[in-house]
């Protein structure tokens, strides 16, 4: 009797928490909470270079129900200025950071510092850091030696195997950034087998179409490979205010490339997959959000090679081209 | 360990047995609240699960129903602008080719005034509008463009299908457009074309020719992103009749490969809903196909969407069970209990009864049936009650008639032989000795008959004893002596009457009898265990083992000499009377002797003890 009554007073309790629970839920339902915050901050985020990137972070926004930040930044952002945005933002209540970093040195106080108040992915480009066992943060970008050695590829299937005598100049908009130097050092394992020299490099951040152009009146380079998109604009200005331009090849997303390159000024570019880079940065954030046990895994996008010939095919058109004009 | 914990332990596992035997035997019995309970709760549960998957069904078809419905009309609606849409192009285009470009030598002027007017009538939904000749050498624009240099439109869908099928419009996939030039803003527009062969005049000699209208994609995307607004799961897409996505609310995660879509399948569906699972998931498909162009609009709807987009209404549902469930269970548990009260209660009073309760009160009430049952239970318990007295008492008289008759068993051969002797003793002028010889017999009667007592003192058994020994002595003329020995502590209590007697009758016929020196002694002591022991003891002849042992269990044996009072019926009496602890021990030994040792309790001689002991009490405690 006593077992009995004791099984009935249990089930009664639990069915009364179950009812008082899905009550309270109804009721706590009906008061919306406040969306969690993820905040973007980018080098130059007013350029149309992230417009791919934005287009699938916008994507996932809607997807996972995420608000998402764009801080507004100038060009050429240093890393303090970003330690410092990144800091505001956490304090104004975001929980989440997606960061391009301007510089990849010396950043594993910052990077643990954020990643300790916020769950943080890095885009575009690694940075350093100091041993993440836990995994909270991560990487999302292309895998840059292969995109090097891609960029080495397209001068050799253009100019031939044996590059014996050609001159190549290679802008660099930021050799601070792994990006680059994974590039650079991707390209250079590719190419030298060639015979091609390396007439100049061009590392500036300001002004780089001019110092191409003073560069090219000292050595002239026949083909230009630019390691990024800034470094591929200036180029490709280069190229335009020229009349016989140099080959150029180099990594880049913005429609000024597209249009240099549908002009036939650039020969061939490697456009990563920003649209999923996007829009995986904020979904690994919330990921992450969900199940703060789960460490934090860094992934590579894929890239195009895209060339004149198919830059209207209707993959490249999507990837190229994701907002309508 | 400690005592607190070794109890607890001992709860448990009785617990654990308890709920053991409940699920290991599930044939084991339980009280009518359980069964009732549990009854009731599973009748309730069951009507619930039906009624719950009854009204489950109707408001899933139903769901299903409005859902198709709403995207149906959902899709009619898209249908008629964008077939609005699309067949105003449709018109621009024939208005172009039959009112400008038919009527127009081109050898001469270009129509591009015209062409500008219409662009500019329509330039919220166009990009351009293009003429071209059949070698893909442009006419006329409108806007104004630069031609790409490197540009062949021949190569283009839009224009080989023109070509190819000279009756037809054509409309292209959405692509981005590649034939001319907008330098100073960089910019690149999605456009849908449209094209047409048409016939120009080059001069009086017909020629070839085509006319493309791209049209803005941002107004078709526009239209298809209204109808996508909602944060359900629900979408419309829009594909062309192989299944080519023109629109997709995720054509972008769609070609990044994050997510994939059964366009090709859904290209081939009917119009109407259909129900199809894709990568795992039901989900309700609902097709409009567009007059003239073949595309077709694609409505999905996940069949999980209907309960994933309303939470609240599973709280609801989680709400409502539980506290249906918790009703039920008070309920359940206060009919049970309503039902079975006067049943557990008339259980209760049959276990008073089988505990042996006195006077127990038999639970009368609750239903006709129970009351009925209190009743007949209370009247067989009265009877049974009835019936046990009579039989005690039945018995209680049994037992005192068979005490009767065993009393009554002396031997009429004793006292025919003591008269003889009497006789003999006047006749030879021995009137003393036979005045002694009556005065004894008189006291040995007075003794025997004891006023219809059965339980005397031992001091009044002691002397019947000695009034038969004295008759005894005489008869035999002193061939033994008697000896008694009598603890005074033990005169006052209680014995059977005449159970002495048989012993020493067997002891002068058995042992002592012709024997010159024969010695019977009688002692009587209370032991330390606090029973009474009277010891008979002869030097006689003795018996040997197969006597002794049929002395106590044979009955004809005793009654061929003396009183005809054997010991058997001495030692039946006694266990009778004291129980069965009690009675008789014999030893003997050939020429030895016989020791014999009659039991008894230690009770003292009162009115009280009397009245007991005479009811046969002291046996039944």
């Amino acid at each position: 009797m006593h077992n009995r009554n004791m099984f009935i007073l249990v089930v009664s309790m639990l069915l009364f928490i179950s009812f008082s629970a899905s009550a309270s839920a109804l009721i706590m339902s009906g008061i919306h909470d406040e969306p969690v915050r993820v905040s973007v901050v980018l080098d130059d985020s007013g350029s149309e270079r992230w417009s791919a990137f934005l287009a699938g972070l916008e994507q996932a926004g809607k997807d996972t129900g995420i608000r998402v930040s764009v801080v507004t930044t100038g060009k050429n952002t240093s890393i303090s200025q970003q330690y410092a945005i990144v800091r505001e933002e956490i304090a104004s209540g975001a929980e989440g950071i997606i960061l391009q970093v301007t510089n990849s040195e010396g950043t594993e106080e910052m990077i643990s510092d954020i990643s300790s108040k916020a769950v943080l992915e890095l885009v575009d480009t690694s940075a350093s850091m100091d041993v993440d066992v836990e995994g909270k943060s991560a990487c999302i970008e292309a895998d840059n030696r292969e995109v090097g050695r891609a960029l080495a590829n397209e001068v050799r299937i253009a100019l031939g195997r044996d590059l014996t005598g050609v001159r190549i100049g290679i802008v660099d908009s930021n050799r601070r950034k792994n990006s680059n130097i994974e590039r650079m050092e991707g390209f250079m394992e590719n190419i030298e087998s060639s015979g091609a020299v390396i007439a100049w490099k061009e590392y500036s951040k300001a002004n780089i179409a001019d110092n191409i152009s003073q560069k090219q009146q000292g050595r002239y380079a026949d083909v230009i490979v630019a390691l990024d998109n800034t470094g591929l604009e200036a180029a490709g200005e280069y190229a335009s205010s020229v009349d016989n331009a140099p080959f150029i090849f180099g990594e880049g997303i913005s429609i000024i490339n597209v249009s240099y390159l549908d002009h036939g000024l650039i020969r061939s570019m490697i456009v990563p997959n920003e649209y999923y880079m996007g829009y995986q940065s904020l979904a690994t954030v919330k990921k992450r959000m969900e199940n703060r046990l789960t460490p934090m895994e860094n992934e590579y996008v894929t890239f195009r090679v895209v060339n004149k010939d198919n830059l209207f095919d209707e993959v490249n058109q999507r990837m190229l081209f994701p907002v309508l004009q | 360990m400690h005592a607190k914990d070794f109890f607890g332990e001992k709860v448990k596992k009785i617990r654990l047995d308890w709920m053991l035997t409940r699920f290991m035997n599930p044939k084991a019995s339980r009280s009518i609240q359980v069964t009732v309970s549990v009854s009731f709760t599973i009748v309730a549960l069951v009507c619930m699960l039906a009624m719950g998957a009854s009204l489950y069904q109707r408001f899933a078809m139903r769901s299903d129903k409005m859902l198709t419905e709403g995207a149906r009309q959902t899709l009619d609606g898209i249908v008629i602008n964008l077939e609005d849409y699309l067949r105003s192009m449709r018109r621009m285009s024939d208005a172009i080719y039959y009112n400008v470009v038919k009527d127009q030598d081109i050898s001469k002027e270009t129509p591009v005034a015209q062409m500008n007017l219409l662009y500019e009538a329509h330039k919220d939904y166009l990009i351009s509008l293009a003429l071209y000749n059949s070698e893909g050498e442009l006419i006329c624009a409108s806007p104004v463009g630069v031609e790409k240099s490197d540009v062949d439109v021949t190569t283009q869908s839009w224009f080989s299908n023109a070509i190819k099928k000279p009756e037809n419009l054509h409309f292209s996939q959405p692509h981005v457009q590649n034939i001319f030039v907008d330098d100073p803003a960089y910019r690149y527009y999605w456009v849908t074309s449209l094209s047409r062969a048409v016939e120009l005049n080059n001069g009086g000699a017909p020629q070839m020719g085509v006319l493309l209208i791209d049209m803005n994609y941002a107004v078709i995307e526009d239209m298809m992103k209204a109808m996508n607004g909602n944060t359900s799961e629900q979408y419309v897409y829009l594909c062309d009749r192989n299944g080519s996505i023109i629109y997709h609310p995720m054509l972008m995660q769609i070609s990044a490969g994050l997510i994939t879509e059964n366009n090709t399948q859904a290209a081939t569906y009917d119009d109407g809903s259909h129900r199809e699972l894709f990568n795992g998931e039901d989900r309700i498909v609902t097709v409009a196909t567009m007059s003239y162009t073949g595309w077709k609009l694609v409505s999905v709807i996940p069949a999980g969407n209907t309960y994933r987009g309303l939470k609240d209404i599973r709280y609801f549902v989680v709400m409502i069970i539980s506290i249906t469930l918790l009703a039920m269970l008070i309920l359940n548990r206060f009919v049970a209990e309503r039902v079975t009260s006067p049943i557990i209660r008339l259980n209760d009073s049959i276990k008073d009864i089988e505990m042996g309760k006195a006077n127990p009160e038999v639970y009368i009430g609750g239903p006709a049936e129970i009351e009925h049952l209190g009743k007949t239970l209370r009247s067989s318990y009265d009877q049974i009650g009835r019936l046990m007295k009579d039989m005690v008492a039945s018995q209680e008289e049994k037992r005192k008639s068979e005490l009767d008759a065993l009393q009554s068993q002396i031997n009429p051969h004793f006292l025919y032989n003591t008269l003889d002797s009497i006789v003999w003793m006047i006749e030879g002028g021995k009137n003393d000795e036979a005045v002694y010889m009556i005065t004894q017999l008189a006291s040995l009667f007075r003794v025997a008959l004891s006023g219809g007592k059965t339980i005397i003192t031992i001091e009044d058994e002691m002397r019947h004893a000695g009034n038969y020994m004295n008759i005894q002595k005489v008869r035999f003329k002193d061939a033994f002596t008697v000896d008694f020995e009598i603890d005074e502590r033990i005169k006052k209590l209680c014995t059977v009457k005449l159970i002495v007697q048989p012993i020493l009758e067997n002891a002068v016929y058995y042992g002592v009898k012709g024997m010159e020196d024969g010695e019977i002694s009688v002692k009587g002591v209370l032991a330390d265990d606090g029973d009474v022991y009277i010891t008979v003891t002869d030097n006689g002849y003795g018996m040997n083992e197969e006597q002794l042992e049929f002395l106590l269990t044979d009955n004809t044996r005793a009654r061929k000499k003396g009183s005809g009072v054997g010991l058997i019926n001495v030692q039946r009496r006694i266990k009778l009377r004291f129980g069965e602890q009690y009675g008789l021990k014999i030893e003997s030994e050939p020429d030895e002797g016989t020791n014999v040792t009659i039991h008894l309790p230690a009770i003292e001689y009162n009115e009280e003890n009397f009245k007991r002991l005479e009811g046969g009490k002291e046996q039944d405690a």
